[in-house]
C-alpha cells in the first residue's frame, strides 16, 4: 500500500471517510453490487465509516495488546464451541438443541431421583456435538446435585450426585476390556475395592480417595482393579451400588461387533430389571452413534431390553444459525481478568480504548461476515458438512494470521484458510518437485493414457527413455547445448521413484510377492492430470510441458 | 495452514489433534518451535508393538531415562505395574502422569510428535482412533501431533471414526533457503589447526562452492539432506589444491627451501604440526577470484558425477571422495581435465568375474525362459532332422486372408511388453530344454552329453544359483523336479554382459528385444 494509513484510532474517533483512497479495490466493493437482502443487512450494520476498515493496516500501539488477548479468547473460544442452544437466537435449529437437551436431562433425573432404569440412544451425525450436549448435561446434574447436597446433607441420599462411567467403543475393543475400565471406573468414582455396597456413607470415603489420588498417584494403578472374582458380575451389581450410575457407551455401534452382544445384553438387562424403591439406585445407559441403522443391528434379544428411546441431535438446520455461531464465536468478548491485565500492565492503556477495541473489532467481524467471499464460504461449507469442528478450524488459521500490521481478518485469508482446512491439496507443490519426480509424473500420465492401468519401474524408464531420444533426435540447439529433454541416469530416475513411493504419489497395486524384483512391481500413479498438468505450468519447464502435451 | 502459525497456536490454545503434511521431510527444521512443556517425539517406524508406543509415550513425558543401573524399568517402576500391557493401563498411567504434574495453578500441557505417522496404518492401525482421541479419552490437555509425507487421507481410517484434525503443511525450502542452509551447515569447532578443511578462514569459499554445487545439481537433487551429503562428499577434494599450496607456502617458509608437498589426508584435515608459529591469517590466502574461478570450472563436472553417485548411494560418499581426489599434483591454476565419469554400479562386474561359463549360460538361459514367451520357443531354437537351424522370426505377422489382401496381425492393446512387465515363471523342463539349445548353438552340433551326468551337475548348478538369489523360485514345494516353477532376477544389462562373453548374441535369442 503506498499511501501510509493511519491508524485505526484517529479513524474510530473521527467518523468520515478518512481514508478511502487507500482502500484496496477487491476489499468492499461486491457489497455495493450484492443482493437486497446483503444491501439491508450492509445498510444497517454499517456506516460509510466503517467501509475502510481493514484497510487501516497498522494498528495504533495502545491497541495492540488487545490483539493477542482477543486471538486467545477466540481460540479458547474455537476450542469450546458454544451449544446453539446457549445463543440467543430464536430459530428451529436451537429449539431443536434445546429440546435434546432437556430431555437427556428428564432422563437422567428420572434415573437419579427416581431410581428408574432408563436406556436412551443418542443419534447424530458427526461434529453435531452429541458427546458434547452428554457432557454438559452430566455436568449440570452433577453440580446442581452437589450444590443440593451441600445444603442439606443429611437428604443426601436422594440428591446424591450420580457415578459416571465412560466408555469408548475406540478404546475398548472387546467386553474384557470394557469390563475391567468399568470396573477401575467404578472403584475410582466408590472409593473401595468393593465398591461400596454395605457402605452407606460413601461421599466421605470418596473424597479421602480423591485427596490420596494425588499423592500416592503411582502406587494405585494396580490397586484400582476390583478382584477379579468381582468382575465378572460387575454389571449385574451396578443398581445394588449406593449412588445411581450412568453408563455412557461412545461408539455405541462399535460395542455391537463384540461376541455375542454381551455386554450390551448384560446393560441392558441389569437397566430392565431395575426396580425403583427396595433401597436400590436407578441405572441409566447411554449410548452414543452416528450410525442410522444402530438399531437394526442389535440382535433380538439385545433388542427387546433396549427402550427404543433415541434422541436425536442435530447440526445447525439452516445457514443463519450456522453464521450466529461463528459470529458469536469470532466474537467473545475479553474476559475482565485479561482487559484488566492489560490495562495493568501499560499506563496508556485506557478503559476507552478497551472500548475502542471492541467496537472496532466487533465491526471487522461484522464486516467480514457480510463480505461476498465469506457468505460463500459459509454456504458452501454449510452444504458439504454441517459439521461445527470444521468451522472452527477454518477460523483457526484465519484468527492466527492476524498481526499488528494486519489485524482484521480479511476475505482473502478467510477464503484461503477454508480451502485449506475443507478440501486441502491432496499433493501440494507438486510444481516444487525435482525434474526426475516430475518427469516420472509425466511418463506415468503418457502410460494411464496409453491405456495401462499400473505401471512399473521398467516401464517409466522406457518411456522416458524414448522421450528423450525424441527429443534429441530434433536437433536444435541454443549456444552449442541441446535443449531436449535432459537425460538422466537410471539409477537417479530409481531414487526418484523411490522417494514419490514414498510419500504416496506412487501406490502398491495389485498383489505383488516378496520376490518380484523391485523395477516390476506394479504401481498406480494417484495424481490427476490436471494436477501434473497445473505444476508443470508453474514450473514453467518447456520442455516437460512439450512432452506431457505430445501424444505417444 | 502454514507451519510457521503452529506455535502461536500451540502457545494461545493447543488443539487435541494436529496433522502436519510434510512431503519433503522438513519438520525436524521445525520441532524446535512446537515444543511444550512436556514433550516427546516418537517415530512410528520404530513402534513394532503398542507397549512400545505406550512407554515411549510415558517415558518420554515423565523424562524418565531407562537405564540397566534401574533393570531397565519403565516409569513407576515395579510398584505401579506393568501400565503397558492395553490401552486402558496405559490411559491410566498417562492420568496419573498428568495429576503428579499437576501444579496448583496450572494444569500440565502435553504434545506428542509422532513422526511417520503414515506407518501406523501398516503397523498399529487399531491405534491410530484411539490416538487421535487420547485428549478426550485420557480428559487431559495433550496435542496430538501426526507428522507424515503422505497426505492425512492416506492415513485415516477407512471408516469415519477418527476426528478431523487441523492440517497443517510444511512448504519446501526455496533455493536461496536452501543454500543458506546448507553455508550454515559449516561446522565451526572452537578450535580448528591452521591448514584444515574447515577452516573457518575457508567460509567465503565455502559458500563460492555450495553456490556452484547447488547450481550444477539442483534440477536433479532438490533435498537439502542429499545435497549436504554431497557437498560433504566433494569439499575434501575440491580445497586440497588450496591446502597444498598453503603448506608448500608453509614449508618454503619454514626451511627457505624449495616447496614440498605433504600428503594430504582427504577425509579430514591435515597434519597440523606447528601450526601456532606462523599462525598470520595473511599467510593462509584464500584463492583469488580467477583461481576459484578456475577451481569451480575444473570441478564443475565431478559435482553432476558426485550427484549421480552418491544420490542414489551407489557408493560410500568416503570411497567416492578418495577415489575422485584431484591428484596432489593438481594446482588451481592448471587447466581443467576431462570430466570425471559417473560411477556404474560395480556389483555386477564383481559378480561376473566369479562365475563360470557354466553358469553364464545358465543365467542368459532363465533370462531367455522368463521373457521369451512359450509359444515361440520352437521358433527359436527348433532344428530339422538334419540339425540345420530353422528360425522363424516374428515379422511374420502377417498373414493371407481370403480375399488376398494383407492384415497386421494387431498386438493386443493393452499388452505390455514381456521386457517391461517383468520376468514370468517357467517349468524347470523348459529352462533345461533351452539351456542344452544354447550350449548346442554354442558350441556346434558335435558335443555330446552324457545326460545324466548333466542333468545332476545342472539340478546342484540350480540349486546353488537359487541360494544365490539370481534364481527365484516361485513354488513352495521343496522338491525339484521337471515341474518347479523359477524365475530370473538378472536383469537385460547383465545377461547382455554375460552372452557378450560367451559371444553369444543375446537379441537373436530373445524373442522381444527392442
Amino acid at each position: 500500500m503506498s499511501v501510509p494509513a493511519p491508524s485505526f484510532d484517529s479513524y474510530d474517533s473521527d467518523d468520515s471517510v478518512a481514508i478511502t483512497p487507500s482502500r484496496p479495490s477487491t476489499s468492499r466493493s461486491p457489497i455495493k453490487k450484492s443482493s437486497p437482502s446483503h444491501a439491508r443487512v450492509s445498510s444497517t450494520q454499517l456506516s460509510p465509516s466503517k467501509v475502510s476498515m481493514q484497510t487501516a493496516s497498522n494498528l495504533s500501539p495502545h491497541l495492540q495488546p488487545f490483539l493477542e488477548a482477543q486471538k486467545r479468547a477466540c481460540l479458547t473460544a474455537l476450542a469450546k464451541p458454544p451449544l446453539l442452544s446457549s445463543l440467543s437466537h430464536d430459530d428451529d435449529a436451537v429449539r431443536a438443541d434445546a429440546v435434546t437437551f432437556a430431555s437427556i436431562v428428564n432422563l437422567l433425573e428420572g434415573t437419579i431421583d427416581r431410581g428408574e432404569g432408563n436406556s436412551c440412544l443418542v443419534l447424530g451425525p458427526r461434529g453435531s456435538g452429541k458427546t458434547r450436549i452428554v457432557r454438559e448435561t452430566i455436568s449440570q446434574l452433577t453440580l446442581s446435585r452437589t450444590s443440593e447436597g451441600n445444603k442439606s446433607s443429611s437428604s443426601a441420599q436422594k440428591s446424591a450426585s450420580p457415578i459416571v462411567v465412560w466408555l469408548s467403543g475406540y478404546a475398548h475393543t472387546n467386553d474384557k476390556l470394557a469390563m475391567k475400565e468399568i470396573g477401575r471406573q467404578l472403584v475410582l468414582q466408590t472409593g473401595s475395592k468393593d465398591l461400596g455396597i454395605p457402605d452407606d456413607n460413601d461421599r466421605d470415603s470418596e473424597d479421602e480417595f480423591e485427596t490420596d489420588k494425588g499423592s500416592a498417584g503411582l502406587a494405585h494403578l494396580n490397586s484400582i482393579l476390583p478382584p477379579a472374582s468381582h468382575l465378572s458380575s460387575i454389571v449385574t451389581t451396578l443398581s445394588s451400588l449406593p449412588r445411581p450410575t450412568i453408563i455412557i457407551l461412545d461408539a455405541f455401534d462399535l460395542f455391537m461387533g463384540h461376541a455375542r452382544q454381551a455386554l450390551l445384553y448384560c446393560l441392558l438387562d441389569t437397566v430392565q430389571n431395575c426396580r425403583a424403591g427396595e433401597g436400590r439406585q436407578g441405572v441409566a445407559v447411554i449410548g452414543i452413534t452416528s450410525r442410522v441403522d444402530c438399531l437394526n443391528m442389535l440382535e433380538k434379544r439385545v433388542k427387546s431390553r433396549f427402550s427404543h428411546r433415541i434422541i436425536r441431535c442435530s447440526p445447525p438446520s439452516n445457514i443463519s444459525a450456522y453464521m450466529t455461531l461463528a459470529r458469536a464465536v469470532l466474537k467473545t468478548p475479553l474476559t475482565d481478568a485479561e482487559a484488566k491485565l492489560i490495562q495493568d500492565s501499560d499506563e496508556d492503556v485506557s478503559e476507552t480504548s478497551l472500548l475502542s477495541w471492541r467496537t472496532a473489532w466487533d465491526r471487522s467481524i461484522d464486516e467480514l461476515l457480510d463480505t461476498r467471499e465469506a457468505q460463500r464460504v459459509f454456504k458452501e461449507t454449510f452444504e458439504l458438512v454441517r459439521d461445527i469442528g470444521l468451522l472452527c478450524r477454518i477460523l483457526t488459521p484465519a484468527l492466527l494470521e492476524l498481526t499488528p500490521t494486519s489485524p482484521w481478518i480479511t476475505p482473502a485469508n478467510f477464503v484461503s484458510s477454508a480451502r485449506q482446512q475443507r478440501a486441502p491439496d491432496r499433493f501440494p507443490f507438486l510444481s516444487e518437485f525435482s525434474y526426475p519426480c516430475l518427469s516420472l509424473m509425466v511418463a506415468a500420465n503418457h502410460i494411464h493414457t496409453g491405456g495401462h492401468e499400473t505401471l512399473t519401474f521398467e516401464h517409466l524408464f522406457d518411456t522416458f527413455s524414448r522421450a528423450t531420444k525424441q527429443s534429441s533426435s530434433v536437433n536444435v540447439s541454443l549456444d552449442g547445448v541441446s535443449i531436449g529433454l535432459q537425460t538422466l541416469p537410471r539409477e537417479i530416475l530409481f531414487a526418484a521413484f523411490e522417494y514419490l513411493i514414498s510419500i504416496g504419489i506412487f501406490k502398491h497395486s495389485g498383489t505383488s510377492s516378496s520376490s518380484t524384483a523391485r523395477q516390476f512391481v506394479r504401481y498406480r500413479c494417484e495424481v490427476d492430470k490436471k494436477d501434473i498438468k497445473a505444476a508443470l505450468d508453474k514450473k514453467n519447464h518447456t520442455q516437460l510441458k512439450r512432452w506431457f502435451s505430445r501424444a505417444t | 495452514m502454514d507451519i510457521k502459525l503452529l506455535p502461536s497456536l500451540l502457545a494461545l490454545s493447543p488443539p487435541p489433534f494436529i496433522h502436519i503434511h510434510d512431503p519433503f521431510d522438513q519438520v525436524s527444521y521445525h520441532t524446535d518451535t512446537l515444543k511444550a512443556d512436556y514433550h516427546v517425539e516418537i517415530d512410528c517406524i520404530e513402534c513394532i508393538s503398542p507397549r512400545v508406543l505406550y512407554t515411549r509415550i510415558i517415558n518420554g513425558l515423565a523424562s524418565w531415562s531407562v537405564s540397566w543401573d534401574n533393570a531397565c524399568e519403565c516409569w513407576g517402576g515395579r510398584s505401579s505395574g506393568d501400565w503397558s500391557a492395553s490401552w486402558d493401563s496405559f490411559i491410566q498411567a498417562f492420568t496419573v502422569l498428568a495429576r503428579q504434574l499437576q501444579t496448583v495453578d496450572s494444569q500440565p500441557r502435553f504434545t506428542l510428535l509422532l513422526r511417520n505417522a503414515d506407518m501406523l496404518r501398516e503397523i498399529l492401525p487399531n491405534l491410530i482412533v484411539p490416538l487421535a482421541r487420547l485428549s478426550e479419552l485420557s480428559n487431559s490437555s495433550v496435542t496430538i501431533i501426526f507428522c507424515s509425507k503422505c497426505p492425512w487421507v492416506d492415513t485415516r481410517p477407512v471408516w469415519g471414526s477418527s476426528p478431523d484434525p487441523l492440517l497443517v503443511v510444511i512448504p519446501p525450502l526455496t533455493a536461496a533457503q536452501t543454500i543458506s542452509h546448507l553455508i550454515s551447515l559449516f561446522p565451526s569447532p572452537p578450535s580448528t589447526p591452521r591448514i584444515s578443511i574447515y577452516n573457518p578462514h575457508l567460509k567465503p569459499l565455502y559458500e563460492h562452492y555450495i553456490q556452484a554445487l547447488h547450481s550444477a545439481c539442483a534440477l536433479t537433487v532438490s533435498d537439502p539432506r542429499q545435497l549436504a551429503y554431497i557437498a560433504a562428499a566433494r569439499w575434501p577434494g575440491f580445497v586440497s589444491p588450496v591446502l597444498q599450496e598453503w603448506h608448500a607456502s608453509r614449508d618454503a617458509r619454514r626451511s627457505g627451501k624449495g616447496p614440498r608437498v605433504p600428503p594430504t589426508n582427504q577425509d579430514g584435515g591435515t597434519s597440523s604440526e606447528g601450526d601456532e608459529e606462523d599462525d598470520d591469517v595473511e599467510h593462509y590466502p584464500l584463492p583469488t577470484t580467477e583461481e576459484r574461478m578456475r577451481l569451480l570450472h575444473h570441478f564443475k563436472p565431478s559435482f553432476s558425477s558426485a550427484s549421480a553417485t552418491l544420490y542414489p548411494r551407489l557408493k560410500h560418499a568416503r570411497a567416492w571422495a578418495r577415489q575422485n581426489a584431484p591428484p596432489h599434483t593438481f594446482r588451481s591454476s592448471m587447466s581443467p581435465e576431462k570430466a570425471l565419469r559417473t560411477e556404474q554400479d560395480s556389483s555386477a562386474n564383481t559378480l561376473l568375474q566369479g562365475l563360470t561359463t557354466h553358469v553364464k549360460l545358465m543365467l542368459v538361459a532363465s533370462y531367455v525362459a522368463s521373457f521369451n514367451p512359450i509359444r515361440t520357443d520352437a521358433r527359436m531354437f527348433q532344428r530339422t532332422s538334419d540339425g540345420i537351424k530353422r528360425r522363424l522370426r516374428k515379422g511374420g505377422g502377417v498373414r493371407k486372408t481370403r480375399r488376398g489382401t494383407t492384415t497386421k496381425v494387431l498386438v493386443p492393446f493393452l499388452q505390455l511388453s514381456r521386457s517391461l512387465a517383468g520376468p514370468s515363471p517357467f517349468p524347470l523342463d523348459r529352462f533345461l530344454a533351452i539351456y542344452e539349445a544354447l550350449c548346442i548353438e554354442m558350441k556346434g552340433d558335435t558335443v555330446s552329453f552324457d545326460r545324466e551326468v548333466t542333468r545332476v551337475q545342472m539340478l546342484t548348478t540350480v540349486t546353488e544359483l537359487v541360494g544365490m538369489q539370481l534364481l527365484q523360485r516361485t513354488g513352495a514345494d521343496e522338491k525339484m523336479d521337471g515341474s518347479t516353477m523359477l524365475k530370473t532376477s538378472i536383469d537385460l544389462s547383465l545377461s547382455q554382459k554375460m552372452a557378450k562373453q560367451l559371444k553369444l548374441d543375446l537379441s537373436e535369442i530373445l524373442w522381444d528385444i527392442e
